[in-house]
């Protein structure tokens, strides 16, 4: 456990010390957010809702996805399909630790040094100056900041499963590009969940990617409480573990027949 | 028990054979094709605990293969491994508690930015090594290898050979039983590979340590190691003691005189009556070749001194250099050569 704990803390270090590419990174996805802002401030020209969001509403859903989003530091699936790539891997199954743990540690480092802040602070910021919508109550905040944690650790679940492809193709980016396709649409982070016809969104909600954005950001609007909210954390919960589980198993399919690349 | 045991250890790569251009990548998609690449073909190893064992090939003979099969790294297409008893894949992490390896410069543990320091106590950490044993063995490696001169610089910023060494640091952090090196000597200068030779040997004479090395530069494995396993193609060509290979197949000794008037007389009547030896002459020079165990160098230089007007004198000794040429190029089969 202390090997874990050391792979975590490191982790951490390491992304305080580069907290300058983070913020740079988040700031060119601003880019993104406005313009997605515009677009939908374009869509309630006119009207005061869409499907029962206000503006107010639909903004703080699209700016807890976006952040949501980044807690998983695009850093964290190039980091692990360089090293499947690079054959440097061979290094890392020296140690005496499991590899989805330590990835997994590496990845709450991170999140610990720079998602967090950077979503707390640009919240913060967005409640004072821009008319964010804070959390509806401290039940919805307490809430929404496990369904988010839990979000992480099922975001990089997918990743890690993903980037594993790695091991049978060189296409990385188009991986990646795949892999956050799907994760953005399916998950609500460029179009919140509740927009789809009601049917559709009730399916999607059943599918891993709402937990990452739909379940924390309806949480912490107050639109799920109670026992739905309970119950949609635990559906989370339990594609987590899944994910995880399908994780290992690529893992074994890859070293089982698994050629690490390079002499 | 043996520290490393395999027998008909295999290792098959299937390779993604691809037409060039568009077209075969289309094809690759639609119909994959593999071609299988047999890397390691039958090993059979016997390595007890405290022996260090030179690993020889030449490039793609399967050494690196070989090294991560018995590390845990790979699954072996076929045969069995143990390693202190265990099967190092399916038990990787309790192996590698008990080894360590380095893969040369470009495949690291260190993380290229942090200090050294900072690499190394991760290193620490994750082994759970107490603090006083860890500075023990960093002072060691500080006293042979100096590695205490870059323990503050990033390791991107340090020269090939002290990555080298920092990579040695590093691998021998938690105490490893068994030290796996893959070809650690390449791109060193003749001092830091003087000094690393020593260090291992060090290692193995002073602390007992298994050693398992890989190299085509052969006086890294003259220094270190007691015994000899070449490999080429994937199968061993031989497995024994080095001294023996040395006594028995390196032993021509080729004495150059380079004298004033070259050419007479005869070669043949300079050197008769010195026992059997070979001379013939070579632009100005005589070029006498014999057996170091059957005749002396000071009877014959003697001999020839007296005959010739000498101006200079060389001597060339085979050394286990000429005898793994002459194995590659299938001038001489050992396993042949040991029937009586
Ligand atoms: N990841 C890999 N995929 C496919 N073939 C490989 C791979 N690694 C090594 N090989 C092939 O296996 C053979 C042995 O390689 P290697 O063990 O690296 O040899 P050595 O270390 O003795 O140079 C070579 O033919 C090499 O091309
Ligand atoms: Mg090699």
């Amino acid at each position: 456990m202390k090997a874990y704990a050391a792979i975590a803390s490191r982790q951490f270090q390491d992304a305080l010390q580069y907290r300058g590419n983070y913020v740079l990174g988040m700031l060119s996805g601003l880019a993104l957010v406005l313009a997605m802002f515009f677009f939908w401030r374009a869509g309630f020209e006119g009207r005061a809702s869409i499907a029962g969001y206000g503006w107010a509403q639909t903004k703080t859903y699209l700016l807890i996805g976006y952040l949501a989003g980044n807690l998983v530091a695009f850093s964290a699936e190039a980091r692990l399909s360089s090293r499947i790539r690079r054959g440097s891997i061979a290094c890392d199954l020296l140690l005496p630790v499991d590899f989805q743990g330590a990835r997994l540690c590496e990845t709450l480092g991170d999140v610990a040094a720079q998602g967090l802040p950077a979503l707390v602070v640009t919240v913060a910021v967005g409640i004072a100056f821009a008319g964010v919508l804070p959390p509806s109550g401290p039940a919805a905040a307490a809430g929404a900041a496990i369904a988010l944690l839990l979000g992480v650790v099922l975001k990089s679940a997918i990743v890690y499963a993903a980037a594993l492809l790695c091991f049978w193709t060189t296409n990385f980016v188009g991986i990646s590009w795949a892999r956050a396709a799907l994760t953005n649409l399916l998950s609500g982070a460029l179009i919140p969940l509740s927009f789809f016809p009601a049917g559709v969104a009730a399916a999607l909600r059943w599918l891993p990617f709402a937990g990452i954005t739909d379940t924390p950001a309806r949480i912490y609007l107050g639109q799920l409480t109670g026992p739905g909210a309970v119950g949609a954390v635990a559906l989370e919960a339990a594609w987590t573990v899944v994910l995880l589980l399908v994780g290992r198993g690529i893992w074994r399919a890859a070293t089982a027949e698994l050629n690490v690349h390079g002499g | 028990m043996p520290a490393i045991e395999a027998s008909g250890l295999c290792k098959v790569y299937r390779r993604p054979v691809r037409a060039p251009g568009i077209g075969g990548a289309l094809r690759q998609l639609v119909r994959p094709r593999h071609e299988d690449i047999t890397a390691v073909d039958g090993v059979d190893l016997r390595i007890e605990a405290g022996e260090a064992v030179g690993y020889v090939g030449p490039n793609g003979a399967g050494k690196s293969t070989t090294i991560k099969l018995l590390t845990g790294i790979l699954r072996p297409s076929g045969g069995t491994v143990r390693v202190l008893g265990r099967d190092p894949h399916r038990e990787r992490l309790a192996n590698a508690r008990d080894i360590a390896a380095t893969f040369g410069a470009n495949r690291s543990q260190l993380h290229w930015d942090l200090p050294l320091r900072e690499s190394l106590a991760l290193q620490r950490d994750i082994y759970g090594v107490p603090e006083a044993r860890y500075r023990e063995n960093l002072r060691l490696c500080a006293d042979i290898l100096g590695v205490d001169a870059f323990l503050g610089a990033p390791v991107r910023q340090l020269s090939q050979g002290q990555r080298v060494r920092a990579e040695l640091t590093s691998a021998l952090v938690h105490d490893p039983k068994i030290l796996y090196l893959d070809e650690p000597t390449v791109g060193l200068d003749v001092a830091v590979k003087e000094r690393l030779r020593a260090f291992l040997r060090d290692l193995h004479r002073g602390r007992g340590m298994t050693i398992v090395l890989t190299s085509h530069d052969l006086p890294d494995i003259e220094d270190v190691c007691e015994r000899l396993i070449m490999i080429d193609r994937a199968r061993i060509l031989y497995d024994g003691s080095l001294r023996e290979v040395r006594d028995r197949f390196a032993r021509e000794r080729v004495l150059r005189f380079q004298v004033r008037r070259p050419g007479e007389p005869a070669a043949e009547d300079v050197v008769a009556g010195c026992g059997p030896v070979a001379a013939r002459w070579e632009g100005d020079a005589l070029v006498v070749s014999f057996d170091r165990t059957l005749a002396a160098a000071a009877g014959v230089t003697a001999q020839v001194l007296q005959k010739l007007d000498v101006v200079d004198l060389h001597m060339d000794e085979a050394g286990i250099e000429d005898v793994v040429r002459r194995v590659y190029e299938g001038r001489l089969d050992l396993r042949e050569a040991e029937r009586p």
